[in-house]
């Protein structure tokens, strides 16, 4: 009886220069996406954006793009299966050292769990697929090595939607349909890696591996797309970032004052009211001496100050961090604020407690 | 017409692998520096126009390649269509490169007027005669292959040379990727000349196979077009390269009472979107402004903040840096971390070389100039005041 490819090398007819070329676009695509998590992680490292995610993904999809490559290589320039299974051990190895360093730095930002399950559970799984790699020069163990590299997988791929269901979570509007978007491509690139197992290959044939092949090309390109558009951790956890917000009215009269700490409207101290009020003069001054547009961002070492001016209010924001988003926040408070008290705006007369529904609206918007 | 799917001689299989992975890298590298043209009109728009030329002309060679040993792979005789097809985009190539180098050699009039022009001319006639060659198949050859193979090569010089250029005018931060890129290009030349026809003949003369010659062209040219693109995605933002063109001006200031010590403007008024107002009145007013902002906001955060560092005024970023009373404001379009960098580099220079005398606000007219000096160098890379 003739053995057909997945039983016997190297991959010959039809199928051979398609999913050459499907699985030099996966390489490709992986790898691409690698390199832009690499860029981020070097280029953001030392500032407020940077984290380590970054390195993560790029570590996943780096080591996800050298099993493909030595996959590839087995399926079509190998002679005998025990060549093949050999680059099939270093791929799974490859897979694993990318998907380690994954859950390594992922947990060491303590989002997941603060006791490293995750680390030490894949450690040992990962210490045991090396014992075997080496074992499996001496011993025919291709068989189990291969099962047991694919189950060890179930672990991580719990991790990875543990933390993309955590991104979700802290997520609202657009980003949080982006963290969908991310477990979608996660679950279409899973559901390729599945089907293009020598198991689903000698049960429904080499059509399916094709199809396989471009499911894993669309996971990758989705996971890599929309991953990249997703903010850092810092990013989401931007209502631990925030002080106080004063509502300035023109003129410079501190009309509203609130805690984010202590969540409660503030008791305006006298020294605070003075303060704002000399920080709206000298804001009025730095845009007269110079036209470049409206004072943003005032940023101190450890405090951060957004302005957004309207027609009659300035809302200020008293932040520990520089947040992209805190920059949204602010100008939506204050285009539901000057929405909200249209009426009283021009004509307001200085009583404070005019602005007590402003609690109302700042909570509706946070939540 | 047939499309060739199992399995093919080595040397073909490997020219479709080359051809492939060069053509997406080549879109790729292509759609980053269209990316990169749009982001930043002004900077170094020449540079990247024509290297556009050079890849899209890499694009295409590799298409017609792709598609052509698709098809035709197994048939002998498609090589030597496949390479006259080559020396055709290489010379339309060539003829936009040289069209495209001409912006970046304005202020050299011999480049501009002459040599350019000149090579402009030549690739044309070279694509009439390559053009003729492919359309007879090569039964009417014109031009002896060296000639052909020496007139190709200033699409992969041309580029080198570029590269050596901006290398040369680079700040030393970047120049470490235009080695790599350099790297890169000579690394997809030498690719690209194993595939040629006649060497691949020349060497197989030699006893070395289409096979192993087939192997080394895809080595070279993968490895080179994976440099260039690593190399262009790490490469620091264009506007990192071109970050001594953001800092307007540089000041010193006594917090204390809002006085100006020091001043260097690096860029008229208007540019720096300040008032028209007098001189001396706008500094006071944003240097006043400043101070008095730090004041204000260390009352209102009971002093839990730290200093002032940063003021984001839309179109233009005030750095600031402090050493007792005395405020160092660096004013910019971006805040880059390079800028606050070389602030502190100025800061550390006024004090070792002034001490006292600074913090004492008496800076003499001569000491004034040397500061002039400092400034210009740290942050425009000039010497003079």
């Amino acid at each position: 009886m003739i053995l057909a490819y997945p039983d016997s090398v190297p991959l010959t007819g039809p199928f051979r220069l398609p999913l050459m070329l499907l699985n030099i676009g996966i390489v490709i695509a992986a790898l691409n996406v690698a390199l832009i998590y690499i860029k981020k992680y070097v280029t953001l490292r030392d500032s407020m954006k940077g984290t380590r995610v970054h390195a993560a993904w790029a570590s996943l999809f780096l080591g996800y793009a050298v099993m493909i490559l030595l996959y590839l290589v087995g399926a079509l320039y190998t002679t005998t299966m025990d060549q093949r299974y050999l680059l099939l051990r270093l791929g799974y190895l490859s897979a694993a050292t990318g998907a380690f360093f994954f859950i390594y730095y992922i947990e060491q930002l303590a989002y997941i769990a603060r006791r490293r399950v995750f680390t030490t559970l894949f450690g040992i799984l990962y210490i045991a697929l090396i014992a075997m790699t080496v074992i499996a020069f001496f011993v025919d163990l291709d068989t189990f090595v291969q099962f047991f590299a694919t189950s060890f997988w179930i672990p991580n791929l719990g991790f990875i939607f543990v933390y993309i269901y955590k991104i979700n979570r802290l997520s609202i509007g657009k980003l949080r349909r982006l963290s969908v978007l991310v477990a979608l491509g996660f679950s279409i690139l899973i559901l390729g890696i599945l089907g293009s197992t020598d198991v689903i290959q000698r049960s429904l044939g080499l059509g399916v591996r094709l199809i396989a092949d471009v499911l894993q090309l669309v996971g990758i390109i989705m996971v890599g797309w929309f991953s990249s558009k997703l903010p850092s951790w810092k990013e989401l956890e931007w209502e631990t970032a925030l002080d106080s917000l004063y509502i300035i009215y023109k003129g410079g009269v501190l009309a509203y004052e609130y805690d984010f700490i202590e969540a409660s409207r503030g008791i305006g101290q006298a020294r605070t009211s003075v303060a704002v009020s000399a920080l709206e003069a000298v804001r009025l001054l730095l845009n007269q001496a110079a036209k470049s547009g409206e004072l943003k961002v005032i940023d101190f070492k450890d405090k951060k100050l957004f302005f957004e001016s309207g027609t009659y209010i300035t809302v200020v924001v008293v932040a520990s961090q520089e947040l992209d988003i805190l920059d949204f926040i602010v100008g939506k408070i204050r285009k539901e604020i000057e929405k909200a008290f249209a009426d009283m705006l021009p004509t307001w007369n200085g009583d404070s407690n005019e602005f007590m529904p402003a609690t109302t609206i700042i909570s509706r918007i946070l939540s | 017409m047939v499309l060739l799917l199992d399995t093919m001689p080595y040397s073909v299989e490997m020219h479709i692998i080359s051809a492939f992975v060069l053509v997406v890298l080549g879109s790729e590298i292509a759609l980053v520096l269209v990316m990169h043209r749009r982001r930043n009109p002004e900077s170094g728009v020449p540079a990247i126009r024509a290297c556009l030329v050079g890849v899209r002309t890499f694009v295409a060679m590799n298409g017609v390649e792709l598609v052509s040993q698709l098809f035709y792979g197994t048939i002998p005789e498609s090589r030597m269509l496949i390479y006259l097809m080559f020396l055709v985009i290489i010379d339309v190539g060539c003829v936009a490169l040289f069209a495209r180098l001409r912006p970046f050699v304005r202020n050299r009039p011999i480049l501009f007027r002459v040599v350019l022009p000149l090579e402009i001319a030549l690739s044309s006639v070279v694509l009439v005669f390559h053009a003729v060659e492919l359309l007879s198949v090569r039964s009417i050859a014109i031009l002896p292959d060296l000639v052909s193979i020496g007139l190709a090569s200033p699409i992969i010089v041309g580029p080198i040379i570029l590269v050596v250029f901006l290398y040369a005018h680079g700040d030393r931060e970047i120049k470490p990727y235009y080695k790599f890129m350099m790297l890169a290009l000579a690394m997809l030349g030498f690719g690209g000349a194993t595939h040629l026809v006649p060497i691949e003949d020349g060497l197989a003369g030699i006893g070395i196979g289409l096979d192993a010659t087939a192997f080394v062209s895809m080595a070279f040219s993968v490895t080179g077009v994976a440099i260039f693109l690593g190399t262009v995605y790490v490469m620091p933002y264009i506007e990192d390269i071109y970050w001594r063109k953001a800092v307007l001006a540089v000041y010193v200031v006594d917090a204390g009472t809002g006085s100006v010590v020091f001043k260097r403007e690096f860029k008229h008024v208007e540019e720096m979107a300040l008032s028209g107002m007098q001189p001396s009145d706008r500094d006071s007013a944003l240097m006043g402004g400043l101070s008095g902002i730090d004041d204000l906001v260390r009352e209102m955060t009971n002093d839990s903040g730290g200093r002032l560092e940063l003021i984001d005024k839309e179109g233009l970023k005030f750095m600031l840096s402090w050493y007792k009373q005395l405020l160092f404001v660096a004013i910019s379009r971006i805040n880059l971390p390079v800028i606050k960098a070389k602030l502190a580099e100025f800061k550390n220079h006024c004090i070792t070389q002034f001490g006292e005398l600074v913090k004492q606000c008496a800076v003499s007219e001569s000491q004034r100039v040397d500061l002039g000096t400092a400034a210009a160098r740290i942050f425009q890379g000039g010497g003079a005041a």
